[in-house]
Order: C-alpha cells, then sequence, then structure tokens
C-alpha cells in the first residue's frame, strides 16, 4: 500500500470516527437527522459532478437523469421484497451503464456542445419516466414507511457513502486517470497528442461519477420513502449540483464538499425566509460567483488557514 | 391519407415559428460565440408582454411586436454590455452560467409579478379557421408563420445588404481581422446580442397566439431553440429555416402516431443525436 493511499485511508477512518463522535448532536432530533442526511447526500451528489465537471471541466446539466436511474432501481427493487441494502449496488451499477450509454457519445462534445446535449438528455429520462406506468408515472412512488431504516442506520449509511466519495474523488485527482483529465481540461488537443486516450478517460470518469450519482439517488430513496421523476429526474436537481460545485471551488477535492455544506445552509436557513425570490437568489448568486470569484470559496478558505498557521507557527 | 396531409400542415406551420424562434439564438453564437441561455428568458419576457399589453390596453399581439421588437433590443444590448462583456475573455461555458443566472432571476420575477398560472391570449381571429381542400388550417398560425417568413427575409437582408449586417458577419468571420479593418467589434456585439434578444422577444409575441403563457414558457422552447440551431447550422439562415419546419413536422408526427406526451422527447433526443454527429468540438 503506497503512503498516499494508506493516508487517504486513515483520514477517510478519521473522518468517520469523528462523524461518529458528533452523532448524538445530529441525531437529537428529526430535523437536525434531516439535515444531516441532506448534507451527506449533497457531497456525495457535488463530489460526484465534479469528477466529471471539475477535473474534466465538462459541465454536466443532466446528473438528474442519473439520480433518478438510482432512486428508480432501489425504490423498485425495495417494493419488489429486496433488502434496500441489497438494492444499492444495483442502483450503482445501473446508473454507471446509464451513464456511459449517453456519457460515451455526448463526451466527444466539449464545452458548451456538451452542456446542451446533457439537457437534452436529462430532459427527455424526465419525460419518458413520467409516462412509464410499471414505475408509477407522473405520480412515482412510495415506498414502504414500516420498513424504515431509523435514523442512526441513515446517518451511518450517509457518512459512509459521502467519505467514500471524497476519497474517491482525491483518488482520482492523484492518478493517471485524473492527471489525463486535467491535462484535457486545460487543452485537449495537446492532451491527446501526449497520448492521453480522451475518449476512454472521460468514459471511465463519467461512469464512476454516474455510479456515485446513482448511488446518491437511491440514498434519497431510502430516506425520504418517497419519489417522483418530477423531482428525481428534475432539472433544478441538476442545476443544484452545478452551483454548490461552484460556490465550494470547481476542481479541487474539498471543494464540493465546502460547496455541499454552504448550499445546504442556504437552502436551509437564508432561502426558507426568501421563498419567494429563491429563484432569483440563486441567479444572482451564480452571476456573483462567475463575475467575483470564479474559484469558489475552497481557495479563499485555504489562503485564510495558511494566515492562520502563520501567525501561529 | 387527410390526416397526414393535416399533421404536415401544422407541422410546416409550427416549423416556421420554431425557425424565427431560434434564429436570435443562432445569430448570438456566430458573432459572439456565446451560448445565450438567457434566450429562454427573452422568449417569456416577449409572451408576457404582449399578454399584458392585450389584458390592459387590449392590444393585438401583432401590433405589440412593435413594443417586444425595441424593447428586447435594449434589453438584450444592456445584458452584453454590463454582465457579458466582462467575459469576453472566459471559456464559453462561463458565460454560458451567467445567462442561466440571468434567466432564473427574470423567471423568478416572473412568478413574483404574475404567478404560476397558465394564462391565454383571445383574440378576434383566435379560434378562426381556414378550409383548404380536404385540410382545415388555423388563422392564427397561418399568419404568425406568415409573419416569421417576413421576419426572416427582413433579416437576410439587413445582413446582406446593410453595413451593419456587413459588420455583423466579418466579426463572426473573423473578429481580430474585423477589428483590424475599423469594424467597431465591442459595438457589433451589443448590437448582436440586442437583435437576436429582439428576435427572441417578437417571436414570444408571435406563440402567444397560441401557447399558454407560463413562466416556464422559455424552458420548453429554449431547448427546442437549441435543437433547430444545432440542426440547421448555427448561423446558416436556410438552414435554420429547414431545421425548424423539420422539427415541426417530426414532432406532430410524434404527437399523432404515438402519444401526445412524446412531443417534447424528439426535440431533446434530435438536439443530443445532432450536436453528437456534427462533432462541433470546437472550445
Amino acid at each position: 500500500m503506497s503512503s498516499f493511499a494508506r493516508r487517504q485511508l486513515l483520514l477517510g477512518l478519521g473522518a468517520i470516527a469523528g462523524l461518529a463522535l458528533i452523532a448524538p448532536l445530529l441525531l437529537a432530533n428529526p430535523y437536525s437527522s434531516r439535515l444531516a442526511q441532506l448534507l451527506f447526500l449533497n457531497i456525495l451528489l457535488a463530489s460526484a459532478w465534479n469528477l466529471v465537471g471539475g477535473f474534466a471541466g465538462q459541465i454536466s446539466f443532466g446528473n438528474a437523469s442519473l439520480f433518478g436511474v438510482g432512486a428508480y432501481a432501489t425504490s423498485m427493487l425495495w417494493l419488489a421484497g429486496f433488502h434496500p441494502f441489497l438494492t444499492m449496488p444495483a442502483a450503482a451499477v445501473l446508473a454507471a451503464l446509464y451513464g456511459v450509454a449517453w456519457g460515451w457519445p455526448c463526451l466527444r462534445l466539449r464545452g458548451p456542445y456538451f452542456a446542451i446535449a446533457t439537457i437534452g438528455v436529462a430532459e427527455a429520462t424526465r419525460i419518458v419516466a413520467n409516462h412509464i406506468e410499471a414505475a408509477g408515472g407522473a405520480s412515482g412512488l412510495t415506498l414502504p414507511l414500516e420498513q424504515d431504516l431509523g435514523p442512526v442506520l441513515l446517518y451511518a449509511l450517509g457518512a459512509v457513502l459521502a467519505v467514500a466519495a471524497v476519497l474517491v474523488s482525491a483518488a482520482v485527482r492523484r492518478s493517471r486517470l485524473g492527471l489525463g483529465l486535467i491535462a484535457l481540461r486545460e487543452d485537449a488537443q495537446a492532451a491527446a497528442a501526449s497520448g492521453v486516450n480522451v475518449a476512454r478517460q472521460q468514459v471511465t470518469v463519467f461512469a464512476i461519477t454516474a455510479a456515485l450519482t446513482g448511488l446518491a439517488g437511491s440514498y434519497y430513496a431510502v430516506f425520504t420513502l418517497y419519489i417522483v421523476p418530477e423531482k428525481v429526474f428534475g432539472f433544478d436537481l441538476s442545476i443544484s449540483l452545478v452551483l454548490m460545485v461552484l460556490v465550494g471551488g470547481i476542481g479541487t477535492v474539498m471543494g464540493p464538499v465546502l460547496g455541499a455544506g454552504i448550499y445546504l445552509f442556504l437552502e436551509q436557513f437564508v432561502l426558507a425566509s426568501l421563498a419567494d425570490i429563491h429563484l432569483a437568489a440563486f441567479g444572482a448568486l451564480l452571476i456573483f460567483i462567475i463575475l467575483l470569484e470564479p474559484r469558489g470559496a475552497a481557495p479563499r478558505l485555504a489562503q485564510f488557514v495558511r494566515l492562520i498557521r502563520r501567525r501561529v507557527g | 391519407m387527410v390526416d397526414l396531409l393535416s399533421v404536415l400542415a401544422s407541422g410546416i406551420l409550427v416549423g416556421t415559428v420554431y425557425a424565427y424562434m431560434a434564429y436570435g439564438l443562432g445569430l448570438i453564437y456566430g458573432v459572439l460565440r456565446v451560448v445565450n441561455l438567457a434566450h429562454g428568458a427573452f422568449l417569456t419576457l416577449g409572451v408576457y408582454v404582449t399578454w399584458w399589453l392585450n389584458a390592459t390596453f387590449g392590444m393585438d399581439p401583432l401590433v405589440s411586436i412593435l413594443i417586444t421588437v425595441p424593447l428586447g433590443f435594449a434589453l438584450g444590448a444592456t445584458v452584453e454590455r454590463t454582465l457579458v462583456f466582462r467575459l469576453r475573455d472566459s471559456p464559453p461555458v462561463t458565460t454560458l452560467l451567467l445567462l442561466f443566472g440571468v434567466w432564473l432571476i427574470v423567471r423568478n420575477a416572473l412568478y413574483l409579478i404574475f404567478g404560476g398560472a397558465d394564462r391565454s391570449l383571445l383574440t378576434s381571429y383566435s379560434l378562426e379557421s381556414l378550409a383548404v381542400g380536404p385540410l382545415t388550417l388555423s388563422i392564427p398560425r397561418l399568419i404568425v408563420s406568415a409573419f416569421s417568413l417576413l421576419g426572416f427575409v427582413v433579416l437576410a437582408l439587413m445582413l446582406k445588404r446593410t453595413w451593419s449586417g456587413l459588420a455583423l458577419r466579418a466579426v463572426a468571420q473573423d473578429r481580430e481581422a474585423a477589428a483590424l479593418s475599423g469594424v467597431p467589434v465591442n459595438r457589433v456585439w451589443a448590437v448582436a446580442f440586442g437583435i437576436g434578444s429582439a428576435l427572441a422577444m417578437s417571436a414570444g409575441s408571435l406563440m402567444s397566439l397560441f401557447y399558454s403563457v407560463t413562466p416556464e414558457f422559455g424552458a420548453r422552447f429554449l431547448l427546442k431553440s437549441f435543437c433547430v440551431v444545432v440542426l440547421g447550422g448555427l448561423t446558416n439562415i436556410g438552414g435554420i429555416l429547414v431545421a425548424g419546419i423539420g422539427l415541426g413536422i417530426a414532432e406532430d408526427l410524434t404527437a399523432f402516431y404515438i402519444h401526445t406526451g412524446y412531443r417534447d422527447v424528439v426535440s431533446f433526443l434530435v438536439l443530443t443525436a445532432a450536436l453528437v454527429m456534427r462533432r462541433a468540438d470546437s472550445d
């Protein structure tokens, strides 16, 4: 085991231990445990989006299509009698397959063309999902409430998934795959000329993104116990991922984590009081970040931490 | 047979409007290399301004074009000057996200002012139709289709015959060469964004005659506009017209022979397929 892998593993275990320590605090009431679940969900989703959006620079507006596949896979299998834990690998695999199915052709496009193609795929998926009667059609699926896993198990599941997503993200960032993707983001032609297999690398990382996003969908289904196409395949979900990562810091490992937290805070505490103008608030935030802070909050935070260290040390 | 003919006829009529609605998007892309996600905002603003003028002053939607065109131009040029211009050297995806922000704000403003309810606009000729042989063609659709074609001709003439049109084409072809030959590139950008937005808003005026007015109007037609523009070639007037009609026909065939619910799936799938097949991989 390389020293990097050992360090990552230790960091991961440390994070899990830390999350276990503060668990009693977050599990104090139903609202705070729901907040924790949403935070884990956001971290998982944003880290997954960042693999292809941040490292490879391919902005996807279509991740809801993968999320929905995961959510439906788990729900339908659960309703067919499988234990929810057993449905999660299936959700990941199905989402990855669907992701590769459309990612493989679409990832040949770059920049705005890819972004638009993903909107097309995701919207088509949403409309079709609304019409599949076997999957509940537009009214969606309600899961067996009496089989709810309970807050403790859901917390543990979410914590493991979120930490795993961040570790995957760090591993990809450091791997040959990640370096190839970053080369590709900076200059596609130069990357191809230097021997980066542009097509294969993008599809590989997109499969990882899709599997993690599918797991997120699965987790969502397990803790909300109710899914509808307009929500799990919705454009709003896809947009929120882009915002989270942009707010936190695109193309970094910790940026999506930070963004997931900031987004949850904004959504729960700021927007709750501004429900009427939440779209405009997100729009203004988007414009603000792009014009003034295109690298997001992560570099600022790193700067701040360095400053403190220098003062202290 | 009559079924097929009437489906084709209605597809063609809708298709010309699609082409007109999409043209502004293509023009802005051609000149600025910017994917205008705020196109949806301008389409929606066009429908709402037209609906409001009709509800308040009883103004005919076709007359309100005289207002939506200059208003669209002013708004578009302002967005370009204040926001898009700042990002002229950034990757195109950044501008796309920025304009998406503009769209979110406009959508929200419309929800606040008009609420989320579907509204519709009725004129004296809204329900009239014309019998041509075995076919029955709706009068508003015929009028709108004629106006769209007229708009196309005016635009083509402007681009071909006037100095401003020449300047637009020059910047679209080669920004640096145009600047060196004395074309005021900055002003051309603002003008192109203005014209593109004016086209979108006036398309909204026309479309208010037979689509319901909601803040989500633009979302649906933005993607169709992309579809038309990508299929037809981003700045190719003739191509866009053909693509618009093609999409109109394909949608009507799907709605008639498969399922009405799948009408919009066609445009999304065609959009993605067209993008992938073009392999337009330039950044």
